[in-house]
């Protein structure tokens, strides 16, 4: 078998990387300039990458460089989702970033380094791939995630994320280890091969493996009962990385487990579909109702984060070609919606620092009606209001369930979604149905960089509540999965 | 297979042992033990490569850094303490009890005589350097340069957050 074999694949991971080292390198040539055109430079490294996935769309290929990935549009429109987290987390961030004294060439090679390690996950075919892509997404969050190393919560994030990373890492090595015993191979299309009849597995020893790799990836998708590290890894981490998290890591995550559980052990799904549907009711009702106590508007927010990953997971429990088409969609308005969320966040100033006590948000929407209006946009359409794209993300994922007789799931995510919608629509409450407090001027944060990632992000959104079958159909035509 | 129960049961007892100790110093070198049993296992099954890696790398190398850590911080000067709150103790109970059930689920299959009966024989060369070589190289050799890069993110994070002063 030849070694070097469409090395074209990695064209995106390499515009990434080399986009990274050159920001090193140029801020070690002169460490006194620092400032936007860093984040420049990492947008240009992004929509670089961005274009040369893009060919891959037109020119899929199979699996390539030994069989460690593969160049299929599924893998192109997961990258489009993941760099499009990562483009909109860069143009965010250089304000945020300077107000903090932060600006610094290594951030945005973190987030260049931690994009390429999430793109390579979404087109990994290989278990040790998939390891390898995690950690080091993973290393890269840590480290962003504890950035503001003067302030206590950063830190604490930091910790958290890193300690319960690191474990979920370990079963996600297990599992790999239990799939090599059972089926002599970590590629995923020959772990298929050797699960389907004929095949040399032992399907106790592969269920045992895969109960572990669900664990892992549920870790890095903050499903309940894996989400402990979420809500305070997220209220601590600087909101631009936390932004970044939420999207990227959330698309990376699915994207794994969709060609884990889906491409490489269909066979096994009678025993994997009934554990996740217990994971993913668990994981909308519990955040659902958690987050109806939250007066932390980011906390409040990585709670519903988690729970679109509940939402996510009932597509994957679908396990159809439908099921997969509606995970894609949801994972595209998510992305836009949660950036969107955290971004206005990032636009209501409070003095240094942003607004992020509920009570803070009160008579808003008298004061700065326009960002008020575009927060709660953002906000119903994380609950799934008609006609924002958020509702149609719902309505594909609830169809696809009850397509494959899984309508009893639809039924109980809808009564959670009822649930959620109190607390996204509490926030609105509270901003245009109060008086705004005496002498509270509520600046808005008046960044170039973080407006356009807003107007995306609304864009995106807007455009899915337009022409949602547009959408959906462009994810039905990424599959099936390359070989 | 009494070499396995041997080394295998020493490397358990020695893990146990090693979360349980309180002294800091005295679990880097449970650690070795736990580390040095493992190389011996690597070894029953002829990698020998493997076997010399284990000790070099993780038995020598890591661990004497760990231990470096341990006195430069002064851990064994001042013992932690150890006190559970009640939270703490239902926390430990509950993570018993899973453990407990995980442990039940796993035993019968990774026990069952029958598990890897229809995998191919294991070919004479496997864990020999030359074969870890081959696989390494050629099969694996795009992890294997990702590892560079997750060794560059690792180097970079430790700059950032360790460093005395952000320029």
């Amino acid at each position: 078998m030849p070694v070097v074999q469409h090395w074209t694949v990695l064209l995106p991971e390499l515009a990434l990387v080399g986009g990274a080292i050159f920001l090193l390198l140029i801020d070690a040539a002169k460490p006194s300039q620092r400032g936007p055109h860093l984040a420049f430079i990492t947008l240009v490294a992004v929509v670089t990458s961005g274009v040369l996935a893009f060919f891959q769309w037109s020119h899929p290929t199979t699996s390539a460089l030994g069989g460690m990935v593969v160049g299929d549009k599924f893998g192109v429109f997961a990258r489009f989702i993941i760099l499009g987290a990562g483009f909109l987390a860069t143009l965010t961030a250089p304000a945020y970033l300077h107000r903090r004294g932060l600006d610094r060439a290594e951030f945005y090679a973190l987030l260049l380094l931690s994009t390429a390690g999430m793109t390579l996950l979404a087109v990994s075919s290989d278990l040790v791939m998939v390891f390898i892509t995690i950690e080091l997404l993973s290393l890269a969050l840590y480290v962003m995630a504890g950035f503001e190393r003067g302030r206590l919560e950063s830190q604490e994030a930091s910790m958290k994320y890193f300690l319960l990373g690191a474990f979920a890492s370990a079963f996600l090595l297990y599992g790999i280890a239990f799939v090599f015993g059972g089926t002599g191979t970590t590629n995923l299309l020959r772990i298929r091969a050797e699960t389907s009849l004929g095949g040399v597995a032992d399907f106790r020893l592969v269920g045992l493996a895969v109960a572990l790799l669900a664990v892992g990836l549920g870790f890095k998708a903050a499903m309940v009962p894996f989400h402990m590290w979420t809500p305070d890894a997220y209220q601590g981490a600087p909101t631009p990385v936390t932004a970044f998290m939420a999207g990227g890591t959330k698309a990376a995550a699915f994207a794994a487990l969709l060609r884990v559980l889906v491409l490489s052990v269909p066979e096994l799904r009678w025993d994997w579909q009934g554990p996740l549907a217990a994971l993913t009711v668990l994981t909308v009702v519990f955040a659902s109702i958690i987050a109806v106590s939250q007066t932390d508007v980011k906390r409040m927010l990585a709670y519903s984060s988690i729970s679109h990953a509940g939402f996510v997971a009932i597509a994957v429990v679908a396990a159809s070609r439908s099921g997969i088409a509606a995970a894609l969609v949801y994972l595209l308005v998510y992305t836009a919606m949660t950036i969107g969320a955290f971004g206005c966040v990032m636009l209501f100033r409070d003095g240094d620092g942003e607004r992020v006590h509920l009570a803070k948000y009160s008579g808003l929407g008298v004061r700065r009606p326009a960002a008020a209006a575009l927060f709660a946009f953002f906000l119903f359409s994380l609950a799934g209001i008609p006609p924002t794209g958020g509702f149609w993300a719902k309505w594909y994922v609830f169809f696809a369930a009850i397509r494959s007789h899984h309508a009893w799931l639809a039924i109980v995510a809808v009564g959670a979604s009822v649930i959620a919608a109190f607390f996204y629509v509490r926030v609105a409450v509270v901003m245009f149905m109060q008086e705004p407090p005496e002498g509270d001027e509520m600046e808005l944060d008046s960044s170039v960089g973080l407006k356009i990632a807003l107007a995306l992000c609304l864009l995106v959104v807007v455009a899915v509540g337009v022409a949602p079958g547009f959408f959906l159909h462009l994810a039905e035509k990424a599959l099936p999965f390359g070989g | 297979m009494t070499l396995f129960i041997v080394f295998g049961a020493l490397a358990l007892g020695a893990a146990v042992a090693m979360v349980f100790q309180r002294n800091a110093v005295h679990a880097a070198l449970l650690l070795v033990l736990n580390l040095l049993a493992v190389a011996v296992l690597f070894l029953s099954l002829g990698a020998e490569f493997l076997f010399a890696s284990q000790i070099i790398v993780y038995a020598g190398a890591i661990v004497v850094l760990f231990l470096f850590v341990i006195m430069l911080l002064g851990v064994d000067r001042s013992e932690v303490v150890l006190e559970h709150t009640p939270f703490q103790r239902r926390q430990i109970a509950l993570g018993a009890v899973s453990a407990l059930v995980l442990i039940g689920a796993a035993a019968p299959v990774l026990g069952s005589k029958t598990l890897t009966a229809k995998l191919p024989a294991i070919p004479k060369t496997f864990g020999s350097a030359q074969s870890i070589g081959t696989v390494l190289f050629q099969t694996y050799l795009l992890p294997f340069e990702l590892t560079g890069l997750l060794l560059l993110v690792a180097t970079i994070g430790i700059l950032m957050l360790a460093k005395k002063k952000p320029r």
